[in-house]
């Protein structure tokens, strides 16, 4: 099969994840742009892809890298890498009734709310499904920080969902350590 | 047989479906007796499914795919092994860059054409066509945007970047011919809008600019 049909039937059906992951990184205005550059960028580098591998999380990877050199492009700091001093509660306790777009709605501020590292890996584990193997594949980063960076990040989302109930402000906003 | 703490460690790893399978069970096990751990798993899986339910809801626009389609089947949008199949061509392109280096050091012994007066093109452009040295002076402006601007032509640089190219005063734009000299030039979007004056080579039937040397101004 000639590579342009190739890429067609094995990158172009995932779109719409890379899209939505697009959109949690970059925003509504630049998600277009930047999901367009990450099918050109797998396009050009299609010949480094192992058809034995993901497709999906081969593009999520080259998302993210597309997103992080833009990032690094335009002179903005990125969020820093890994967080060892957040201070995240054990456990999840924000079952009070709310509707689905109430919940939605403080969801999407939560998520923004997370650093970087941690919300691409909730994000990558709960929306993409992956396994810790390919998210730490699709991070450049050992399975364990993966482990780690789901599991705080899980905590931070809960704790932020919780403050934001209880208050309907947020009390706490976790800042990424500056470098 | 696990206790609480061993499980509440575990939790993610559970819910993921990273345990190994003996881990697993013990899990299984424990949450069997312990009503708080299964009450943990579901609020950890109802967390997951409103991360889920919240990121999915974006859809593409509907005209992203057809662009994606566009783009990939330009011709110049090839991957690296097909680049790599046209090799000869390739070949044949780097013996005309050496012959136009060759070129370029056996005129550049000749004085330099002011042309930094770009009302002067026109009176110059046959002087050009033997590719004399020239000085230069414009500014640098995007190729692309710059079309764009003047003809609506679709500019593509939001993707692929900016391609810098220096515009004289009487409107015309000249390509500026890759090279280690010139990349900067080409490449570096912070100097878009920049004066520059410039020494090298014109080529007036192809509009390129071949780069020795240039000055930055403000």
């Amino acid at each position: 099969m000639r590579a342009r049909s190739r890429f067609r039937t094995l990158a172009l059906p995932h779109l719409a994840a890379v899209y939505r992951l697009a959109r949690q990184l970059a925003g509504p205005d630049r998600a277009d742009d930047l999901t367009q550059e990450t099918f050109l960028s797998a396009w050009a580098h299609f010949d480094q892809f192992d058809p034995a591998t993901n497709c999906r999380a081969w593009l999520c990877r080259i998302l993210r890298n597309t997103w992080v050199s833009q990032w690094r492009k335009t002179r903005l700091e990125l969020p820093v890498a890994d967080i060892e001093d957040v201070p995240a509660e054990p456990w999840y306790d924000w079952e009070r009734q709310r509707t689905e777009s109430d919940l939605s709605a403080d969801m999407q501020w939560a998520l923004e709310q997370l650093p970087e590292a941690y919300r691409w890996a909730v994000l990558l584990a709960d929306v993409e499904e992956f396994t810790y193997q390919e998210i730490a594949a699709t991070m450049d980063c050992p399975v364990g920080t993966v482990m780690s960076r789901i599991s705080r990040g899980r905590r931070m989302l809960g704790r932020l969902l919780n403050e934001r109930r209880s208050t309907d402000r947020p009390a706490i906003r976790i800042v990424a350590r500056e470098r | 047989m696990m206790n609480c703490k061993q499980f509440r460690e575990s939790l993610d790893c559970y819910l993921d479906g990273e345990l190994s399978s003996a881990a697993s069970a013990a899990a299984d096990a424990h949450r069997k007796d312990c009503p708080q751990c299964d009450r943990a798993v579901a609020r950890l899986q109802e967390l997951k499914t409103a991360v889920r339910r919240t990121v999915s809801v974006a859809t593409p626009p509907a005209d992203l795919e057809a662009r994606i389609r566009t783009a990939v089947a330009t011709p110049w949008m090839r991957p690296f092994d097909t680049i790599r199949s046209f090799g000869p061509r390739r070949s044949v392109l780097a013996l005309a860059a050496v012959a136009v280096c060759i070129l370029a050091v056996t005129v550049s012994t000749r004085a330099p054409i002011d042309i930094s007066a770009a009302n002067a093109m026109d009176r110059l452009a046959l002087r050009l066509d033997d590719t004399s040295p020239v000085v230069l002076e414009g500014r640098i402006l995007c190729r692309d945007c710059e079309l764009e601007h003047r003809y609506g032509v679709k500019a593509s640089c939001k993707v692929i970047g900016h391609h810098g190219a220096i515009a004289t005063a009487d409107g015309r734009i000249w390509n500026i011919v890759e090279q280690q000299t010139s990349a900067t030039l080409i490449h570096d979007e912070s100097l878009l809008g920049k004066n520059v004056v410039v020494r090298g080579r014109l080529f007036r039937n192809s509009r390129a600019l071949v780069i020795d040397s240039y000055q930055l101004g403000s």
